[in-house]
């Protein structure tokens, strides 16, 4: 742009020269002379701008224009990856809480149609690579002590988790006092955990019921 | 009018899938937006509905921010006539100079040599013409400024914005958009702010010059710059539009193909439960989209503001330089009302010119926030 300057500054000294030399001079075939001689000038400072130019070369004379790929106001593509990956993942840590929570409902519910036991909570582990299930814990009251917490007794019952494997063997714990289901109970819980097992998919292994 | 049509879209939005909004917008980085929101001037920060980003944001994510279009007519308005007042004296000046040459026209006769007149008058046009150019150029330099300060503004509100087309899962789109749009933002910036308005600048001088005479005139090289300005202008507004939407287009669709892939491998091999994950995904790839989208509104908005005190000064200056070439014209002096006229031309193409820099940014960030909308569209 620099070249541009020059040759607006010198077109208005010449312009400005011009009139005022046509003021000075008297009226008359001189007139036309000093305007030629001016347009003239205005020719030469064009040709010695375009001359410039090509010398130069246009690109050189707009330097600003060529702007590296990584430089001042560029953030470096790596960065923004890194930083929408980690959202990314804030929001894959979400979906996932959202799809367990989703799951156990889901479980629960499936659970719950099977009248002869009294389901109380449900519990999804997923994968934490693929998403997949990794097993289902579904909470059941043993009879007895649902009998025991109706009766209303008013005193703490120390009461020990019961487990019950569809795979055949019951991981029941020896001695559970007064939490013990019924044959008919357990029966009804291995039928429970193959249902859901073939539901989901799963290898029966998964499925885990838990009497409390 | 757009921002209007946007605001209840958002809220309607926030209303239905507002999943962790808070502590998405919490997560995001935006410290180089707030300094530059900090730094910006009083008027500017007055005109937003909440000065701290984040919390603009937020607001208008979950609709209690709404914008209100008759509202920023009003301070618009109020703006307008606010310049038309000061810029009353600038008007004033030019007229009674404007008479004062016109008397010594009329008495050139008077004097025993009429160059004396003609030279009385020649003064009195300069001192018009370097009153008007001292204005001209304070109006460039207004020009060049706004178009750096959204240059930078634009620099900051670009990471974050491809940051979040990226968690929405446009990283193709953000891999092949990266380069591009900082250079291209860049780059136009600089031509606009080094090439065109100089031109347009100097083009008007030129238009100055051959007014002084009509025996030597050179109002075809003023046309020729002008021409060029506007020329190289009309290019690259092309060039830049077309860039931005193809590499829009062809990263959405890399990006959708990617994550439909994903998405049928889950949903096939997962039977009843294995949509069930997508779904969830989906939700929150929802809200995601929601603070990007939001965030590319809050960005327009700023970008507006940031332009809009700058335009009104510029158009308004327009206005008066035409409104004194106007009112000299009958007086008799047609060399000076054309000349008037001629820098209230040139000061709507710097209008145009700096509205151009504003127009083409807004497209940048609609074409950001669209893609990241068809991407999840294509979802």
């Amino acid at each position: 742009m620099e070249l541009l300057r020059g040759l607006v500054q010198t077109v208005v000294i010449i312009v400005v020269m011009a009139v005022f030399m046509e003021m000075i001079l008297p009226g008359g075939d001189m007139r036309r002379y000093v305007k030629m001689v001016m347009g003239l000038l205005i020719i030469v400072a064009v040709l010695q701008a375009a001359a410039g130019i090509i010398d130069k070369g246009l690109a050189q004379d707009i330097p600003q224009v060529a702007v590296p790929e990584a430089g001042p106001g560029v953030v470096p593509l790596e960065d923004i990856l890194a930083a929408g990956n980690e959202l990314s993942e804030i929001n894959r840590e979400q979906a996932r809480q959202k799809y367990a929570e989703g799951l156990a409902k889901q479980v629960m519910s499936l659970a719950r149609l099977n009248s002869s036991l009294q389901v109380a909570d449900a519990r999804v582990v997923l994968d934490e690579q693929s998403n997949k299930i990794s097993s289902i814990t579904i909470v059941v009251h043993a009879a007895a002590a649902g009998r025991q917490d109706d009766e209303g007794s008013g005193t703490a019952v120390n009461i020990r988790p019961v487990t019950v494997d569809v795979q055949g063997g019951g991981r029941e714990p020896a001695g559970a006092p007064g939490a013990a289901p019924t044959p008919a109970e357990r029966k009804a819980a291995r039928t429970m955990a193959e249902i859901l097992a073939d539901f989901y998919n799963l290898p029966a292994g998964q499925v885990e019921v838990v009497f409390r | 009018m757009l921002l209007a049509a946007f605001s209840p879209c958002t809220a309607g939005a926030a209303q239905d899938g507002g999943l962790g909004i808070d502590a998405l917008v919490g997560e995001l980085e935006m410290g180089d937006i707030q300094q530059l929101v900090n730094r910006m001037d009083r008027e500017i920060k007055d005109a937003l509905p909440e000065s701290d980003f984040k919390s603009l944001v937020r607001g208008l994510a979950s609709g209690e921010i709404s914008l209100q279009p008759a509202e920023l007519f009003n301070q618009c308005l109020n703006h307008l006539f606010r310049e038309v007042v000061a810029n009353s004296a600038l008007l004033g000046k030019l007229v009674v100079l404007a008479v004062i040459c016109s008397i010594l026209q009329n008495l050139t006769g008077a004097f025993e040599k009429g160059t004396t007149g003609q030279l009385a008058h020649m003064v009195a046009y300069l001192v018009l013409v370097s009153i008007a150019v001292g204005s001209f150029g304070l109006a460039i330099q207004l020009g060049r400024e706004v178009v750096d300060k959204t240059v930078v503004f634009m620099q900051a509100l670009l990471p974050l914005l491809l940051t979040l087309l990226v968690a929405v899962g446009g990283i193709t789109s953000a891999a092949m958009f990266h380069p591009v749009i900082f250079i291209t933002v860049t780059v136009f910036g600089i031509v606009i702010k080094n090439i065109v308005l100089p031109l347009i600048f100097f083009a008007a001088v030129l238009d100055i010059v051959s007014g002084l005479s009509k025996h030597f005139q050179v109002s075809k090289m003023a046309g020729l710059l002008k021409g060029a300005a506007l020329g190289l202008m009309g290019l690259l507004s092309t060039i830049f539009l077309g860039v931005m939407a193809i590499q829009g287009v062809a990263g959405a669709v890399g990006d959708s193909l990617t994550y439909r892939t994903a998405k049928f491998a889950t949903d096939t091999f997962i039977p009843v439960v294995g949509g069930v994950f997508s779904d969830a995904l989906g939700a929150i790839i929802r809200s995601s989209l929601l603070i990007k989208n939001t965030v590319g509104i809050a960005g327009v908005l700023i970008i507006a503001l940031i332009l809009a005190v700058p335009l009104l000064k510029i158009i308004i200056m327009a206005f008066i330089y035409k409104l004194a070439g106007a009112v000299i014209q009958p007086v008799g002096e047609e060399g000076i009302s054309d000349c008037l006229n001629g820098l209230g031309n040139s000061l709507v193409t710097v209008f145009a010119a700096v509205a151009t820099v504003g127009l083409l940014f807004f497209f940048v960030v609609a074409i950001l926030v669209g893609l990241g909308n068809i991407t999840v569209m294509l979802h």
